[in-house]
């Protein structure tokens, strides 16, 4: 049963640091084994990530109803395991497998007509259409690609839950207050001004302002690393994963209609 | 709705900030975020949680080569610590566990704000030693350095306050032994902490020959003074001062001072130069030489701090209160700065501010002035001027020299060299200089070594230049009469009435300009007039010009010499040579001097090789094929054709061979070219036999010899008495000749007669024997007497002379017992039997 006969050690090996964390497809593999030790985790990575999901359904053309029953039963079909059989995940990420897997949901969705609704006996997941809704709505165009939007939206999921790892981080330092005030620069272009404006909210010096600064930078860079290597086989993948990712962002800013909103 | 990003216009992340830029700092911060990989010779997480249960570990932050660091959190005293876990190896080792021990119980009693504090030290269950420390949030220098940037004064303050630790350190006896960046944490909330001390003791002291591997797990040894590498356990404080003394370096410059290292302030122009003592003393080789406690550096950093504030651009100047502060911004002078090769230049303004002397600039063409580059900005403090020059330019021009301590203070400002920046001012900013250089004056009074007013005249003329231009003036005008005459007087075609038109409107302006410009520097001494009358005598429209040319460089040497004099700061190199007028954009290079003795030498090459082309200088060999019914490989028929060339170019000595393929190879000058073809072309060798006309002399009885020609009879008196000097006795127009090349017929001495020929002698014999090719040949039997020419190297009966400069001189041979006397000439020599066809 151990088709990939991978040892804890090795796990350990590849997630480094991050002893909470493990690549998908060991999760992916536990959760395929009848017993499904991994099933909880799963549960867990995927709900991180099925926002991409319902506005890609929704960019295709489906109803915000629709959409919500749609990805509740491709969830609950994933976790029950049913899904699990058809997918291949030995080569790729998480992102490329889920959106096929989800394209193929769709199309079979379409065939049998909601025949199996709301995933039969299994409990819906918690999932906050609503947020979702608006989410899409915000970040939809006539003219956008449903799949681009969805990978949009996954890059946005990324640094979604990097940025509340990283303040449950500062929080159980209790440094909430830190990055409060330094998160809204993280991403500006750096001046002198902006070491200025930092330490005028934190109060104090500048010196510190900027060592505060390029701290919180510094562990952004590090968690999105660590957050990407969740969805990727091998940490190796990191990396590519990472600038795909940009290069996506960097397709979808520049789409027809994108700036029209 | 929907906003997008101000900068790359991609959708707003839910927190408000720009996903993609987000994503960007996560991808360019690829080297910050390595993380950080658990091996076997650390405990994993799970292991420490068993040792240290009262802590909740958090994360592995980071892996030395001495062990690892892990984050935890002291639930109890709500602080995060460091657990500092040795590794495996060294753990293991029972000497060093001992020391291990010693040393932590000292740590531990260091209570400093700048030191991290060691809270806790011990052994895990599996028996490796730890430390439990103060968790420092933020970064540490190396990482910093990296991600931002730390200007001088920021890094002086580290700098002192990690002396301040170390004093505190060295005073318990606690040697650092390992200070570099990656130990000097900087917190967010402005601390800076020492981490990591007299580890390296703990861990160095095993055994001294483990040394050299500690060290390699240790990591770079750039860090440590020479003693400690020689002499580790004989090292004392002061190698913690010279390892700062390298952080510091590292901080200012970007650089490690590695082997012979320039001074910091070589490297980062805005630095002010006291840094580099401070520097210096502390990376002495000899720790004596260093400073001798961390207190002293501190104490040398915080002078140099308030000193600085008094001159260098962070401060405000003493003597500001004195000038009037809005004057400040309002001088700004424009100025220029052309290229060598004069396409480009620099051109921008001047300004001056408490920091320094500030420049902007653009680099454009000069042809359409169109093109220019983005406007740079250099700013040099006062601290790195040595001194300012304003002179007196070329042509009214004024020249603003700024003399700094070094290239690197001109940050690439165009054609600086040797620390030295040179502007033109043109005339109509000469105000605003004076204000700038007034508002300069009161501030640094002593960047101005020459007290002389810049643009006023300087006084004294040098007046063998005044006298050479007016000498050339008078000549000049001389020179235009004459042609101006000349031409009146042949006032007979439409080229002469341009060359009176043209010269005179040439020379006339250099005339007056060379009179006027001399005595109008005599009276006032201005230079600029002077270079004026200077430059006229060196244009080519003047027939004076060899002479003119070299007084132009005399004279500007002088003129520069003298300026030199007058202001006794400027040591610019004159140029001196030919290519002096260009040169005027290249005197502060250093290379001025080998480009103009090239530039000199590359003039007179070209003139020369023209010259040589021109006028066929050069030698040639030209190749011809003897045609004709003759054995060209035999000796004797070689021998007869050489007398025969010979002949044809009497005194030439041309080189000719023939070949064994019956060639000729004739080596002549090119400009011989055209009238050896032409000569080797006559089929009979050139006479003048026919030249003067025969005549039947009536010979008086007593004096039978007496020449008689044109039919006079030459008196036996008048004959005696041309002994003295020449003497015409007849017209040529009395005179018969055939030809109408002989203008005269003079006799010279007793016995010598003259033909003063209309063209060269040797072109009279060539074209005569042309023309009477076909009559040559019958009278060549009848000479019964006759006078020869002379052509010189070959001699034919008794004429004397050559046949050079139109004259031809001969002698009349005895003919006293002839009964006439026919005056021929002629050259002598074979026929030529052959032709010669010239093959290239």
């Amino acid at each position: 049963m151990h088709g990939y006969a991978i040892s804890p050690i090795l796990i350990a090996q590849w997630c480094g640091p991050m002893f909470e964390t493990t690549s998908w497809t060991v999760v992916f593999q536990a959760a395929k084994e009848p017993s499904g030790a991994g099933r909880p985790a799963l549960t867990e990575i995927i709900q991180k990530y099925w926002r991409p999901l319902y506005c890609y359904a929704r960019q295709r053309g489906l109803s915000a109803v629709d959409a919500e029953d749609a990805t509740q039963g491709f969830l609950a079909g994933f976790i029950e395991g049913k899904l699990l059989e058809r997918a291949d995940p030995a080569k790729g990420r998480f992102r490329t497998f889920l959106l096929t897997a989800w394209k193929r949901y769709l199309v079979d969705q379409h065939r049998y007509d909601k025949r199996e609704k709301r995933g039969g006996s299994v409990a819906t997941l918690s999932i906050d259409t609503e947020s979702s809704e608006r989410e899409w709505l915000l970040s939809r165009t006539d003219q956008s690609d449903p799949e681009k939007l969805f990978q949009a939206e996954w890059a946005k999921s990324i640094v979604d839950e990097t940025l509340r790892r990283l303040r449950e981080e500062y929080t159980s330092s209790q440094r909430a207050a830190v990055f409060d005030a330094i998160i809204p620069y993280l991403a500006a272009r750096i001046t002198s001004d902006i070491y200025v404006q930092i330490a005028e909210k934190m109060a104090v010096t500048s010196g510190a302002s900027k060592v505060a600064l390029h701290r919180l930078r510094q562990r952004f860079a590090q968690r999105i690393r660590e957050v990407i290597e969740e969805t990727v086989e091998y940490p190796s993948d990191v990396e590519s994963e990472l600038g795909e990712l940009f290069e996506i962002l960097a397709e979808t800013a520049f789409l027809p209609g994108a700036s029209r909103l | 709705m929907m906003t997008n990003c101000p900068r790359c216009s991609s959708p707003i992340a839910s927190n408000g900030s720009c996903l993609r830029c987000l994503l960007q700092v996560g991808v360019e911060l690829k080297h910050a975020s390595n993380s950080v990989v658990a091996d076997d010779h650390i405990p994993s997480i799970e292991e420490l949680r068993q040792s240290f249960p009262h802590l909740e570990i958090k994360r592995l932050v980071g892996r030395g080569g001495m062990g690892a660091i892990y984050q935890a959190r002291q639930t109890g005293l709500d602080r995060d610590v460091a657990i500092k876990i040795i590794d495996r190896r060294i753990s293991k080792d029972g000497p060093f566990l001992e020391r291990f021990e010693r040393e932590a119980r000292a740590l531990a009693k260091l209570s400093h704000p700048s030191i991290v504090a060691v809270y806790d030290y011990g052994r895990t269950s599996d028996g490796l030693a730890y430390l439990v420390m103060e968790y420092v949030n933020g970064l540490n220098l190396r990482e910093a350095m990296e991600a931002m940037s730390i200007d001088a004064r920021e890094a002086t303050e580290y700098i002192k306050t990690m002396c301040g630790a170390l004093y505190y350190a060295h005073s318990k006896g606690v040697v650092h032994r390992d200070i570099k960046p990656e130990n000097i944490l900087l917190g967010d909330d402005g601390s800076l902490k020492i981490a990591d001390f007299g580890i390296a003791k703990i861990v160095d002291a095993q055994s001294s020959n483990k040394v050299t591997a500690t060290r390699q797990v240790l990591g770079t040894p750039h860090y440590l003074a020479p003693e400690q590498l020689d002499a580790p356990n004989e090292v004392d404080h002061r190698v913690d001062i010279y390892a700062v003394g390298v952080v510091f370096y590292e901080l200012l410059t970007h650089q490690l001072p590695i082997g012979t290292f320039e001074a910091p302030s070589q490297l980062n122009p805005a630095l002010d130069r006291r840094y580099d003592t401070i520097v210096s003393r502390s990376l002495s080789r000899r720790p004596t030489a260093r400073y001798q406690s961390a207190e002293e550096l501190r104490l040398a950093l915080e002078a140099t701090a308030t000193e600085a504030s008094s001159s260098i651009p962070v401060a405000i100047p003493v003597t500001e209160s004195a000038v009037d502060s809005r004057l400040w911004s309002n001088v700004s002078v424009p100025f220029e700065r052309d290229d060598w090769a004069g396409f480009a230049a620099a051109r921008g303004t001047i300004q001056a501010n408490p920091e320094g002397i500030q420049i902007q600039y653009q680099v454009c063409d000069k042809i359409l002035g169109k093109f220019r580059s983005k406007l740079r900005t250099i700013s040099i403090p006062w601290g790195r001027i040595v001194r300012i020059d304003i002179q007196n330019g070329f042509f009214f021009t004024g020249k603003l020299s700024i003399l700094v301590d070094s290239d690197s203070a001109l940050q690439g400002f165009p054609n600086s060299e040797s620390g030295r920046l040179e502007v033109v001012i043109q005339r109509r900013s000469f105000e605003l200089v004076q204000r700038l250089t007034d508002k300069i004056r009161t501030i640094r009074p002593e960047l101005f070594a020459n007290a002389i007013s810049p643009w006023a005249p300087s006084g004294t003329a040098n007046y063998s230049v005044a006298a050479m231009l007016v000498f050339f003036a008078i000549i000049n005008a001389g020179l235009l009469a004459i042609s101006e005459v000349l031409c009146a007087f042949h006032l007979n075609g439409w080229v002469l009435t341009v060359a009176a038109i043209a010269s005179a409107v040439l020379l006339g302006p250099i005339v007056v300009a060379q009179l006027v410009t001399g005595v109008i520097y005599a009276v006032t001494g201005n230079r600029s007039i002077a270079n004026i009358g200077v430059l006229t005598t060196m244009l080519p429209v003047s027939p004076l010009v060899p002479f003119g040319l070299p007084f132009g460089i005399w004279a500007g040497g002088k003129l520069e010499d003298e300026q030199q004099t007058n202001a006794p700061t400027n040591r610019n190199q004159s140029a001196k040579s030919w290519g002096a007028t260009t040169l005027i954009y290249m005197r502060d290079s250093r290379n001025a001097r080998v480009v103009s003795v090239l530039e000199t030498v590359g003039c007179v090459a070209v003139f020369s090789l023209i010259g040589i082309y021109w006028f066929g200088l050069y030698p040639v060999t030209l190749n011809m094929r003897v045609v004709g019914d003759i054995e060209p490989q035999a000796p004797a028929v070689q021998e007869e054709l050489q007398k025969s060339i010979e002949a044809r170019s009497p005194g030439a000595n041309y080189q000719t061979t023939f070949s064994s393929t019956g060639r000729l190879f004739l080596r002549c000058w090119q400009f011989q070219r055209k009238s050896v073809l032409e000569q080797l072309a006559l089929s009979h060798p050139p006479s003048l036999r026919c030249l003067v006309g025969t005549v039947q002399p009536q010979i008086p009885a007593k004096s039978s010899y007496l020449p008689v020609l044109a039919g006079i009879p030459l008196e036996e008196t008048s004959y005696r008495n041309v002994s003295s000097g020449p003497e015409v006795l007849c017209d040529v127009d009395d005179l018969q000749l055939e030809s109408a090349w002989v203008n005269k017929v003079e006799w010279m001495h007793s016995d010598q007669l003259r033909l003063v020929l209309s063209t060269k002698g040797d072109e009279v014999l060539r074209k005569f024997t042309q023309s009477h090719a076909s009559s040559l040949q019958s009278q060549e039997q009848d000479s019964s007497l006759r006078m020869v020419l002379v052509v010189e190297g070959w001699i034919e009966g008794v004429s004397i002379g050559s046949i050079r400069d139109r004259q031809i001189t001969f002698r009349i041979g005895d003919v006293s017992n002839k009964s006439h006397t026919r005056i021929q000439a002629a050259i002598r020599g074979p026929s030529l039997p052959c032709e010669f066809e010239l093959l290239d």
